[in-house]
């Protein structure tokens, strides 16, 4: 039977375990009351959710891809694309169509089966991680009472595919990419999960309404304020691993077009190309619009007085907003080396995340249940004495260097020098 | 019986995936089939209610295992060729792995699992809100016993979380030992691994 729900209502019905939606897919038993009760329903429904879901990403990918280009190029004193369509609006379906209409070439040594497979199988684990966004209170495909886990285990499998990309091609340049993206990739993984374990912990629960609820004044859960203000190291932890771990300028290594061409798409052309690149704007919202939900406080408002806008309005500011903090920071660092990126993420980001996880394991436990000002003033002591401290072991570090450099390398030199001089008499 | 359906498609996915394995001429190959498999493991602990064990299999299993094995492939010489592994022991591989499936099959055949009657309705999800709505709580809880006894004194705000909550509170209380032990063997494999990778 085919409800005519109206649409947001249909959004409305959300699910909260993998369990009920699967079997619910199956055996028409109506996961929530009031959802419609035929599996032909469900199935609709289901099917209608995720039109609606990948239908707006889809528009958010080729806008982003177009706010990309304008915004770097300002940055970059240019005017970026502004003559197909008013400002360059219609650039996006101008890119697309000509990437329907290039050749699909497939190399003749390339493994045929692997090869395709890699291309299509890159998309679906960057879409299947919005299924937990929510936009707004009811504006959510699943709420999973696992959701924040369920985000973090559709993106990890997101090498899968980059893998059979390299390894299909027969590509040196390829192969090369993806052990690189490979090796990446589960490096940030660890700092990433780790920085939002603090913010799982205080909220005590991993559901993305729950995680919304605990930190926004419409509500009373604990702490009842934005996690950016008690995490702000866990939040600039999250921003740099998540940029890792999607592969965007700075650690755009896998693609470092000066070393190793294109990394593991070197060899795709055309519509497949597009997809690694369709993939690449999807996990940028769906990383951007999860951390808003995280830190942000999604669909919260900032202030109580100011319920009266949407929530959805507020849930796509505060996404945008970090969107363009990735294209700010792609506009403004150079690439890193990979001996940098490896010794960056183990050295420096999982002693840092580990440290701010303990010491927010043990504020938690001292502040549990008390007044958001008292939560917000005693985690403020202690993010600040954790800065000072990260800055007073970087000053150390760096003195420490430059004294070993003028004990180790000045006799050396000299040497070198004194043989020349010897070797030129 | 749709339960089944649902059931018959991820372990279709997972058996098939395994034969995937066996039947691959390319370890490479071989490799990406045992991530399917692992894929429908994970749709099987989570049409058993275990939510957070499946997003964990997906997580631990394809993210970072599937991985690590890909990894250990594509660092072997030959990664590039099509090459047939050549050893004779198809037979003996047999033998063995038949009568592993022959013990697991009569040990599963013989526990006594403790399943919910199929007339209590519907999926263990369904049911469990069936019982937190009041309707035919007394009723279904005699029947079941543990499972839903714990089900049935949690708040509807706790359901929601229960999985997580049950498996953390489980770990650090009737499973505590185990859990340290684990930790310990974990970071014993990780000093291993720091002191080999500086030699």
């Amino acid at each position: 039977m085919l409800h005519a729900l109206p649409l947001a209502e249909s959004l409305a019905e959300t699910t909260t375990s993998l369990s009920g939606w699967l079997t619910g897919l199956f055996s028409g038993t109506a996961p929530e009351p009031g959802a419609s009760s035929s599996a032909a329903g469900i199935i609709v429904a289901s099917v209608l959710k995720a039109t609606v879901i990948v239908l707006i990403v889809q528009i958010g990918m080729l806008y982003a891809t177009w706010g990309e280009r304008k915004i770097i190029g300002r940055m970059q004193d240019r005017l970026g694309p502004n003559r197909v369509g008013l400002f360059g609006l219609a650039q996006p379906f101008a890119d697309m169509i000509k990437m329907l209409t290039k050749e699909d070439i497939t190399p003749t040594a390339a493994h045929k089966w692997v090869y395709n497979l890699g291309a299509i199988l890159v998309v679906p684990p960057a879409i299947i991680g919005f299924a937990v966004v929510a936009l707004d209170r009811n504006l959510i495909a699943a709420d999973l009472s696992i959701g924040a886990l369920f985000f973090f285990a559709i993106g990890s499998t997101a090498v899968m595919p980059i893998f059979m990309a390299g390894w299909g091609s027969r590509n040196k340049y390829a192969l090369l990419g993806a052990m690189r993206a490979v090796a990446q990739v589960v490096s940030y993984e660890i700092p990433q999960v780790l920085s939002i374990v603090g913010v799982l912990l205080l909220a005590g629960t991993l559901s993305m309404n729950g995680l919304i609820h605990s930190q926004g004044p419409i509500g009373d859960a604990f702490p009842g304020v934005w996690f950016i203000l008690l995490q702000p190291i866990g939040f600039v932890i999250f921003l740099l691993a998540t940029t890792a771990e999607i592969e965007r300028t700075p650690f755009d290594i896998p693609e470092a077009e000066s070393e190793i061409i294109a990394g593991y798409h070197t060899e795709y052309a055309g519509i497949k190309f597009g997809l690694f690149y369709l993939a690449l704007y999807f996990v940028t919202i769906s990383a951007s619009a999860v951390g808003a939900i995280l830190f942000l406080g999604g669909w919260q408002p900032p202030f109580a007085f100011l319920a009266g806008i949407p929530g959805w309005i507020w849930m796509t500011a505060k996404t945008l907003a970090l969107v363009f903090v990735f294209m700010w920071l792609r506009g403004t660092l150079p690439r890193l080396r990979v001996d940098q990126l490896m010794a960056f993420a183990w050295k420096v980001l999982v002693p840092i995340s580990l440290v701010n996880l303990m010491v927010t394991g043990l504020l938690a436990k001292l502040v549990a249940g008390r007044a958001p000002l008292m939560v917000f003033g005693a985690f403020t002591v202690a993010n600040v004495a954790m800065v000072a401290l990260l800055i007073w072991l970087v000053a150390g570090w760096r003195r420490f260097n430059a004294a070993r450099q003028i004990t180790f390398e000045r006799p050396a030199v000299q040497a070198v020098g004194a043989a020349l001089r010897r070797g030129a008499a | 019986m749709m339960e089944m359906l649902a059931f018959g498609l991820v372990a279709g996915v997972a058996v098939g995936g395994a034969i995937g394995v066996v039947a691959a001429r390319n370890v490479f190959v071989s490799a990406l089939w045992l991530v399917l498999s692992f894929i429908g493991v994970a749709g099987i602990y989570a049409i058993l209610g275990a939510d957070f064990l499946a997003a964990t299999q997906v997580l631990i299993y394809v993210g970072a295992i599937s991985v690590l094995i890909l990894f250990a492939v594509m660092l072997t010489h030959h990664v590039m060729g099509d090459e047939r592994s050549n050893n004779r022991q198809a037979f003996l591989a047999f033998i063995v792995s038949s009568s592993v499936v022959a013990a697991l099959g009569v040990l599963a055949y013989r526990t006594d699992w403790p399943i919910r009657p199929a007339d209590a309705g519907g999926s263990v999800v369904t049911a469990m809100r069936g019982d937190l709505a009041g309707s035919s709580a007394a009723s279904t809880a005699a029947q079941t016993g543990a499972s839903t006894a714990l089900t049935s004194t949690v708040d509807l705000a706790l359901n929601q979380d229960s999985n997580v909550v049950r498996l953390g509170q489980a770990l650090m209380t009737e499973h505590l030992l185990s859990f340290e032990i684990i930790s310990l063997v974990l970071l014993v494999a990780l000093i291993g691994a720091i002191v080999i990778a500086r030699d």
